[in-house]
């Protein structure tokens, strides 16, 4: 999707349009989720951030500077909106060991389902091979506009000049991972 | 910006399009999260007017345990300063219109089924008990103007 169907998609939706909404969360449900996810938060509370990011595009659709921008817009927001929930509900800080076991258990691993298709059970190896860091970027950057710089320095709040080379250097090194023969494959 | 070195090739993109397919299986929004982003839309309310967050501040843990929350919203003809305070599992608010003055104030929340409202006294203080922990917002029906809503806060 351009940035003008988003825009065009956000103007409808602030004109009463429940369709032009729905459409715009089938195309960024996914991102609100996944920043909220990024965060370690249980999954009660990332559904607040996602409903609250939601409600927060609701409150402010007529008043978007740049309506095309609505999905760094909405990763902006989940960012925030996880960030001040986390103040407010961890005022004291867990211990990294019950964090962990959060994000574990809320962290499906799809692996049975992949491993049937070869080549995805391959890529996905691959993808957890990487850094934390490229996994996490390269995580923001699957989202329409593919590639777009835009929604991944909203998520990650870094300025988008300093994402060209992050994203070159973890792509190069995933397709080395891939080129790679996956070790200890099963049959 | 030097966007003719920022473009991905072909390949990287096809790459990024198949990375993108396998994390919608890991990375799926569960059904109620999605529902919910899509109800959203029903709160549209395009004739009200919005008082902002200002503040944010955890004080007085001297005073209670739990901590409270002070908010201020301000709106352009009214302000709103609520506190948040925890009792057991769920969260007491107590408020006060500035300038003072009498209104219906409602506290709205997407999870509840009904909404919760109370009157504010002619020195602009409320109280609304019972309040579940989650997003929320004020609505504040005054006299003489348009209601005024409060942003989304997760209380």
């Amino acid at each position: 999707m351009s940035d003008d169907d988003a825009g065009r998609l956000v103007r409808a939706a602030a004109n009463g349009d429940q369709a032009a909404w729905e459409a715009l969360v089938d195309r960024y449900a996914r991102l609100v989720y996944t920043v909220a996810r990024g965060f370690r938060l249980d999954d009660a509370d990332v559904a607040d951030v996602s409903q609250a990011t939601w409600l927060r595009l609701v409150e402010n659709l007529d008043k978007l500077r740049d309506p095309g921008s609505v999905g760094a817009w909405l990763a902006t927001t989940a960012r925030r909106e996880a960030l001040a929930l986390l103040r407010n509900r961890w005022e004291v800080p867990l211990p990294e060991f019950t964090r962990s076991e959060l994000m574990d258990e809320s962290q499906p691993e799809p692996w049975q389902r992949l491993v049937a298709e070869e080549t995805d059970a391959e890529l996905w190896h691959a993808y957890r091979q990487l850094p934390i860091r490229c996994q996490e970027l390269l995580r923001l950057l699957v989202f329409e506009p593919v590639g777009s710089y835009a929604i991944a320095a909203a998520a990650l709040s870094v300025p988008i000049g300093s994402l060209g080379p992050s994203r070159a250097r973890c792509l190069a090194t995933l397709r080395s991972l891939l080129n790679q023969p996956a070790p200890q494959r099963r049959t | 910006m030097r966007m003719s070195d920022d473009r991905l090739t072909t390949s990287d993109e096809e790459l990024l399009v198949r990375l993108g397919s396998l994390l919608a299986e890991v990375d799926s929004v569960p059904e109620s999260v999605r529902a919910a982003a899509v109800a959203s839309y029903s709160w549209r309310s395009p004739d009200s007017e919005l008082a902002q967050l200002v503040e944010s501040m955890s004080g007085a843990p001297e005073v209670r345990g739990d901590e409270a929350r002070l908010l201020t919203f301000r709106a352009e003809s009214i302000t709103i300063e609520v506190e948040v305070i925890p009792v057991r599992d769920r969260l007491r608010i107590v408020g006060q219109l500035v300038p003072p003055q009498p209104a219906r104030v409602q506290v709205e929340q997407p999870g509840s089924e009904s909404t919760v409202g109370t009157e504010a006294d002619g020195l602009g203080r409320f109280m609304l008990d019972d309040t579940a922990p989650g997003p929320a917002r004020l609505v504040c029906t005054l006299a003489d103007s348009a209601p005024v809503c409060t942003e989304w806060t997760t209380l």
